[in-house]
Order: structure tokens, then sequence, then C-alpha cells
């Protein structure tokens, strides 16, 4: 993709039923960049990237992909466009086989070139004959995040992908999230402040459904903390 | 019980199952996947029957009117799939028990007004008899129970071996999950649908010597289906298999001792099913919404 931004979202507004849960949220993602998004818990994360994925109507507001408007279609076809969401559960098919998760993917995206993702994530490669229920949380992470990048894959939204996994597999994460940013426009939640801190190009801080703060610059960036800040 | 009478009564029971089977093994597919409660599907059944008695009586092939059964059954079930189940889909369990409800008694409607209120029978294909344990058995039975085996096999294959298969499994745990990895997942509803549609005539056609065809035998089997669909547990094929031989035994065997057991067994075994394990014989604990 061309520079300028990969994704926009524009006033975004989200209910659900008659709660208000997104207030005009407006964010850009620079083509190339990692954006991390930082916020308290139930400050409407997770609801921002569902509705930039399709899996949620927003009320009003529109979502562009490289210069494309996407609002309003179904998950799958957001998903061809090229942006794929990770969601924060870490949950693959339980009872398919780690190969199967990747078949899926593969027939999905008619893309049935796995060398991508095994360079990766090479870990995937002893475990295909394993099922999904049997992974531990770093190998679903890293399961779910080999089958996004199948096929076109421009924007890649990632919904705390470090949550409860032991310190080196975040450290291994961060090294593939690092790999992955020279091929594709990277969004992150993120609550670990150091991996935010260390990933971010620019940051965006959410509070209580609003963006509240945009910090573009490496000085804000490292002096973000978490009890002053979120 | 004599050793005949008791060889006898297995197999017609089996021959049930096998009825059963087919009839069930779809519902709880659908309802596994896309969350419907699907009554329409005893409309195809009945469809799959009378197509099987008119075919059967005007050209004389059984095997071809089931055939017909089964293509009209999909024309239809395809309609109403397109014009009414891709409104409801995302409503609830609720609106699609009341619009295919809905939909089958406005069939049943219109069979009566085609072929009249009066039973209809269909010449069994298969006329020959064997000898078992000293009783002389219909082939046809056996026949019937031979041809769920292996639709039981084709089908365990499909969902097992195909990437189709192995998407409806994905799917059945987790409709947004599947989606999320870019399959149009309606185009998958709109098969499972028309599968089970074809299984449901195909049940009615092959039934159909064996009962006599009438207007209403879509609403005289569709608690004993759903029974073994829940009994199974919801969305486990072979949990449909166990609970379709278990049924088929004890109203088989219901019959033979006391007629009105036959009736009330089932739904025994139904709640005794339910103490021990909630979610049926083989209902998943992946299962959600
Ligand atoms: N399905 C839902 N129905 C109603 N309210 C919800 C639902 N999901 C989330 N919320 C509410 O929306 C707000 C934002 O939630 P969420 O987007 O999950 O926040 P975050 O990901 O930042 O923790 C919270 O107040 C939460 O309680
Ligand atoms: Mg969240």
């Amino acid at each position: 993709m061309a520079t300028g931004a990969a994704l926009q979202v524009n006033n975004m507004n989200v209910s659900y039923g008659e709660s208000r849960v997104l207030f005009d949220a407006s964010l850009t993602f620079p083509a190339s960049a990692v954006s991390v998004i930082v916020g308290r818990n139930g400050a409407g994360k997770t609801t921002l990237l569902k509705a930039i994925a399709g899996f949620l109507k927003p009320g009003s507001g529109s979502v562009v992909l490289g210069g494309d408007e996407i609002t309003g279609l179904r998950p799958y076809q957001v998903v061809r466009k090229g942006l794929k969401y990770i969601p924060q559960d870490k949950e693959v098919f339980s009872d398919l086989t780690v190969r199967e998760n990747l078949e899926l993917a593969s027939y999905a995206m008619k893309d049935h070139d796995w060398s991508k993702v095994l360079r990766y994530f090479p870990k995937l490669q002893q475990l295909m004959h394993r099922k999904g229920a049997y992974l531990s949380g770093g190998e679903r992470q890293m399961l779910m995040m080999g089958r996004a990048i199948l096929g076109k894959t421009h924007v890649l939204l990632v919904d705390e992908p470090t949550e409860g996994l032991a310190p080196s597999i975040v450290q291994d994460l961060v090294a593939a999230f690092k790999q992955l940013a020279s091929h594709c426009t990277l969004v992150l939640v993120e609550q670990n402040l150091a991996v935010a801190r260390e990933l971010a190009d620019q940051l965006y801080l959410m509070k209580e459904g609003k963006v509240v703060a945009h910090l573009a610059d490496r000085a804000g960036i490292e002096s973000l903390a978490f009890e002053k800040d979120l | 019980m004599s050793v005949p009478e008791l060889a006898g009564t297995v197999v017609i029971g089996l021959a049930m199952s096998a009825i059963f089977f087919m009839l069930s093994v779809g519902l709880s597919l659908s309802y596994g996947l896309m969350r419907i409660v699907s009554l329409d599907q005893f409309l195809y059944y009945s469809v799959g029957a009378y197509m099987t008695y008119v075919v059967t009586s005007q050209a004389g092939n059984f095997w071809l009117g089931l055939l017909t059964g089964v293509i009209a059954s999909c024309t239809l079930a395809l309609t109403v799939e397109k014009s009414l189940y891709r409104r409801i889909y995302e409503k609830g369990v609720m609106f699609s028990m009341i619009t295919s409800y809905g939909v089958l008694l406005v069939g049943i409607g219109a069979i009566k007004y085609i072929w009249g209120l009066v039973p209809r029978p269909v010449m069994t294909p298969i006329v020959g008899h064997v000898s078992l344990l000293g009783t002389t058995l219909p082939v046809y039975r056996f026949v019937v129970i031979g041809l769920a085996v292996v639709l039981y096999i084709g089908l365990r294959l499909f969902l097992e071996r195909t990437i189709v298969g192995k998407a409806i499994r994905a799917g059945i745990e987790d409709v947004d999950k599947t989606e999320g990895l870019g399959i149009d997942v309606y185009r998958i509803f709109t098969l499972v649908f028309l599968l089970t549609a074809g299984l449901s005539a195909l049940a009615g056609g092959i039934h159909a010597p064996l009962i006599m065809v009438d207007p209403h035998m879509g609403l005289k089997i569709i608690a004993t289906a759903f029974m073994i669909v829940i009994i199974g547990g919801l969305g486990s094929i072979k949990g449909t298999v166990v609970s379709s031989l278990l049924i088929g035994q004890v109203m088989a065997f219901g019959f033979t001792i006391w007629a009105p057991a036959a009736e009330m067994a089932p739904f025994v075994i139904m709640l005794l099913v339910f103490l021990i394990r909630p979610t049926g014989l083989y209902g998943s604990q992946y299962l959600r919404r």
C-alpha cells in the first residue's frame, strides 16, 4: 500500500442496545506503522475493533481501508479485503487440529502457501496434528496470527495479544510483531505498557468510550505511565 | 420372548432407527450451526414421501420416486431458505420455530388440497424375504438399515475430510470466528439447510412403504425426531446415531411387549438421560449462545 493512512475510523458511535459505549471515535492508522491503543478495562477498545471488523454495526461513522469505504460490510467481506481481526479470547477451533485451522484460513483466502506462517511462527510446525483444545495460550495466539496472515493482509487488528502469557512467550510475540510490522499495518490493543512502549510508532489512549489522547512522538510514548495516564 | 420374536423385533427397531437417524441428523446439524429449529423439515419429509408415492404408482419406479422427492424438497427448501431464513438467522430460535411451523402448516394444507385426506399405500420396492434366527423378515428392512449406515459413513467422511465439512464443524463451534477467517458462513448455512432437507425427503420416501403416506405424517413424527436430537446432544452426529438406535429399540420392544409403552418409553428415556447428562449424550460443552 502507498504511504498515508492504511485505515481510518471517522466519528464512530457504537451502542449495545440502549447503552452507548463508543463516542465519536476518530483514529488514523498510517501504513506500515505500529499503532497501539491503550486504556482501562471497559474503555471500549474491543468494541472499537469489533466495529471496524464488521462484527458490530456502528450507529454512525465510517471505516475507510486504504481509500475504500468498508462500513457495513459483512465480516467475511472485510477479511477478504485484507483487514484481519484477532479477538481477545485466544480461542481457536478446539475440535480442529492446527493443520485444519490453517486449512480453513487457506480455503477462505485462497492462499495455500504456509511458508510465511511457519517463518513467523516456527513452533506451529511441530503442533500440526494437535487439536486446538490442547494448545497453550501462547500457541493459540500464534495460530490465530498465523491464520490471519494468509492471503492478502493489509491491516492486522490484534486485541490484547499478550494478556495472560508468560514473559518469555510475550518476548516471542513482540519479536514476531516487529517482523510483521514491515509487511503490514499493525493495530494492537495492549494493556502491557512495556510492550506498548517497545512497539508503538503511535499511541491512542481511550477512556470511557472516547479517544482522549494521541501520542505520535517517541518522547510522549516513552513517558506514558499506567497510574498517571490510564 | 422367543428367539425368532426377539430377532424380528431388533430388526424392526433397527429399521426405525435408520429412518429416525436420517430425519434427525440434519436437524441436529442445523441447530448446531445455524441455531434454528427447522420445523419445515417435516414438510420435506412429507414431500419426499408423496413424490415417492406419485412416481411409484405412476411410473412404477420407487427409486426414481425417491430421487424426485429429494430434488423437489431441495428446490422447495432452497426457496424457503433464501426468502425466509436469511431474514431470521440472527433473530433467535423462537423466530425460526414459529416461521417454520407456518411453512409446515401451509405445506400440509397444499398436500391435502392436491392429494386429499386419505392415506395412500406405497409399494415396497423389494418384495423378497430373508430367514433369520427362525423368522422371516422383509429384505426391504435390511436395505433401509444399510442405507442409513452408508449415509452415516458418507456424512462422517464429508465432515472430517472435506474443507467444507471442516468449515461446518468450525461453525458449530463458533460462527463468528469462522466468518472471521473470511468464510461466507451464509453459504455454508444454505448448504447445511439443503443437506438437511435432502435427508428429510429421503427419510420420508424410504419410510413410505413401511407406513402409509398421509398429510399429517410430518406432524406425527416431530416429537420423536426432536427427542432423538436432544437425547443425542445438539450438533452431535455420533449422539444422533446412538439415540436413534436407542429409541428405535425402545419403540420396537414397546410395541411387542405392551403397545402403550412404545409411545411413553422414549420420553422416560429422555428424562433419564437428562438426569445424568443435561446436555444430552454427546452434547458439546463448546456449544454456546
Ligand atoms: N455485548 C455487550 N453488551 C453490552 N455491553 C457491553 C457488551 N460488550 C461490552 N460492553 C460494555 O461496553 C463497554 C466497553 O467494553 P469493551 O469494548 O469490551 O472494553 P475494553 O475492551 O476496552 O475493555 C464496557 O462498559 C462493557 O461493559
Ligand atoms: Mg477488551
